[in-house]
């Protein structure tokens, strides 16, 4: 009787137990509410940004402008009954992800908290037609001072708030990596001047 | 014994039941509408094969297939110019690709080697993962987003440095997408980003209007690439009303990419072919000792034919198309050919290929004689054993499907046209394989557009 090589009777054996095993695996899958499954908000489901990835992000840039000086400026500024005006233009991607709605629903966290500060009055440009179409486009352009002045300007607000996101994305072996780095700032728009930046960041990755 | 034989035969129906067309056939019916010229029916095959109704659906359960057939749908999608849907997705095909890249598949590794190549995880070859970056920043560029193309550029040069890594040779399938990526960079206005993109473009081969285009925004900006000196150093003078023009480019994918399908060779032609180092002498190939087995097995008369997926063009239509704007011929360069470089790219790997297989069937053999023996040895029956052995030798052949995933629809040829117009509306008119379609653009003082015709037949 021929003698099967040990590698190869290994193999046969173990495609006859996945075979076997087939049967066993599968089900249909259900929707759950994040509510009765606590556990589904916190388990990475890829190397885009997810709502706890936008809440340490947003955490983190808020704290850092909570303590910094332009707060307590604008909060002065509140108490002389000059409150401040300004405007929250969109944050440039600069990564290898389509983030843009996750980076998005950040700015209108930052947006409702500075609203609820009492501190700032908040400028929307949504119904602005034509100036909506140029804040936008510093969002794919490079981005240009001057011109983000003069739509501020054009505006009527004396800061807006503004920001970029790189990232450093890496596959290499086994793992998918993306290194993220978000920078917020608070620009002034008569001198150009920046009162406020951070950098906030996380990581991401797909491993096997 | 009784009970042996009827395990065998038991376990030869299961195998059975593994055994199908493979992916050729499941693609069969989108490609023959794509080459009829029917996109629409193509999608709706599509979205057949993918179990959802519409194109707006996402398979709740995902299959084995169904990062190809987002990849497929992407394309059919893009030809009826639903760019939204279409980068949809390759988003999703391309997350996907990325988990299988990722996946170490041993299950299917084994299966492998007793039943088919394509029970493992699918692995897109280098080509189609460069170039489904590059087809989606198609579709953000036609839809005027340039930060949705910066970011597939961006995804592409990751995965080009992991496929350098992983598998060598990338570089004929990159000058296109390089250029995608330089023209994404130069609209949105980062111009010394967009002069390296167009350097890795001439460092792929080049393509036609890249030198025009890596002067022309030299002199705009000042843009610089140490590699693109020579080539900015000659001073170009822009028209004096250089601002009041815009940036068009025109993209004509024609025909279909080859495709696989399973092809039965005799024993001694694919023991040939799996001992041939290949034209570039590179791949793994059948190793003597196996060789030596096959070359028993054949003589014994085991062994007949070898099943393997072997690469044939689509049949669609030749030429290029004719390019006009506003009436007057705009000139058309060819930008990249895809069927060109993956029947290169075949011929390569075809020995392994032929060897992979070869060697699935030695190991069917060896267990058929096994499972002969032992029956034989538990019966006493000559006649029992070669039963037993038939029906586990030959339900394993009946389960093996040759490895024919590829993207099937994806365009043969890439052809470019670009130009710097004045400012207002512009019509662009494709001429191919007797029919003219048009469209209409409204182009803005140092705007830019991308427009493009999909023609899949």
């Amino acid at each position: 009787m021929p003698r099967l090589p040990g590698q190869l009777s290994l193999r046969l054996l173990c495609a006859t137990a996945l075979l076997l095993a087939l049967p066993a695996c599968g089900g249909d899958p259900a929707y759950v509410r994040g509510s009765d499954n606590p556990e589904l908000d916190n388990y990475a489901m890829s190397t885009g940004l997810d709502k706890r990835d936008l809440e340490k992000l947003f955490n983190d840039n808020a704290q850092s402008l909570l303590k910094s000086g332009a707060m307590r400026r604008w909060q002065e500024m509140s108490r002389e009954g000059k409150e401040p005006r300004l405007a929250i233009f969109p944050v440039k991607n600069d990564t290898s992800e389509h983030i843009d709605s996750q980076l998005k629903a950040l700015l209108s966290k930052f947006e409702t908290d500075l609203v609820n500060s009492g501190y700032v009055t908040v400028v929307s440009y949504e119904n602005q037609g034509a100036l909506v179409e140029e804040i936008k486009k510093q969002q794919s352009a490079a981005f240009d001072p001057d011109k983000a002045a003069q739509l501020g300007r054009q505006l009527g607000v004396q800061y807006f708030i503004t920001g970029k996101v790189y990232d450093s994305a890496e596959k290499v072996g086994n793992e998918r990596r993306v290194q993220y780095f978000l920078f917020m700032q608070a620009i002034e728009v008569e001198t150009g001047a920046i009162r406020w930046q951070n950098e906030a960041n996380l990581t991401k990755g797909l491993i096997n | 014994m009784q009970r042996l034989l009827i395990i065998a035969i038991g376990l030869a129906g299961a195998f059975g039941l593994t055994g199908c067309g493979g992916y050729a056939s499941t693609s069969e019916a989108f490609r023959r509408s794509l080459t009829d010229g029917q996109p629409q029916d193509a999608l709706a095959r599509v979205n057949e094969a993918l179990g959802v109704d519409r194109a707006e659906q996402l398979p709740s359960e995902p299959g084995e297939d169904t990062p190809l057939l987002l990849l497929e749908r992407g394309t059919i999608l893009q030809a009826l110019g639903q760019n939204k849907l279409s980068s949809r997705d390759f988003i999703h095909a391309d997350k996907n690709l990325d988990v299988l890249d990722l996946t170490s598949d041993t299950a299917g590794e084994i299966s492998k080697y007793l039943f088919s190549d394509d029970a493992t995880v699918y692995k897109a070859p280098p080509y189609e993962k460069l170039l489904l970056n590059t087809v989606n920043m198609i579709n953000f560029l036609v839809l005027g987003d340039a930060s949705g193309a910066k970011v597939e550029a961006r995804r592409m040069t990751v995965n080009r440095k992991f496929l350098e890594a992983e598998q060598g040779d990338t570089a004929g399938m990159l000058a296109l997408g390089s250029y995608l990526s330089g023209f994404a960079f130069e609209v949105a206005g980062e111009g010394d980003i967009a002069m390296r993109h167009y350097g890795d473009a001439r460092d792929a081969g080049g393509l036609p209007t890249l030198d025009d285009a890596i002067r022309r925004l030299s002199a705009r900006t000042g843009a610089s690439d140490i590699r693109l000196a020579p080539l900015t150093a000659e001073p170009v003078t822009l028209p004096a009303d250089d601002r009041k023009h815009a940036e068009l480019l025109v993209i004509v994918q024609t025909g279909m990419a080859p495709h696989l399908e399973a092809e039965r060779l005799p024993i001694g032609a694919a023991i040939v072919a799996a001992s041939d180092p290949g034209p570039r002498r590179r791949g793994a190939r059948l190793s003597s000792a196996d060789r030596a087995r096959a070359q028993t097995f054949a003589a014994k008369g085991v062994l007949k034919w070898v099943n393997y997926p072997s690469l044939h063009r689509t049949k669609t239509g030749g030429g290029g198309p004719a390019i006009s704007l506003d009436g007057a011929a705009l000139s058309d360069h060819l930008g990249l050919d895809v069927e060109k470089r993956a029947l290169a790219r075949y011929d390569d790997l075809k020995g392994t290929l032929i060897a992979a297989s070869l060697t699935r069937l030695l190991t069917r053999a060896v267990a058929g004689e096994i499972t002969g023996a032992v029956a034989k040895g538990a019966s006493g029956d000559n006649l029992v054993g070669l039963l037993a052995g038939l029906a586990v030798e030959g339900a394993m052949t009946a389960a093996d499907t040759p490895d024919t995933r590829s993207w099937v629809t994806l365009p043969a040829r890439f052809h470019l046209a670009r130009a710097r117009v004045p400012a207002g509306q512009r019509t662009i008119a494709v001429r191919y394989r007797g029919q003219t379609r048009t469209r209409t653009v409204e182009l803005t003082p140092g705007g830019w557009a991308v427009v493009n015709f999909s023609d899949l037949r």
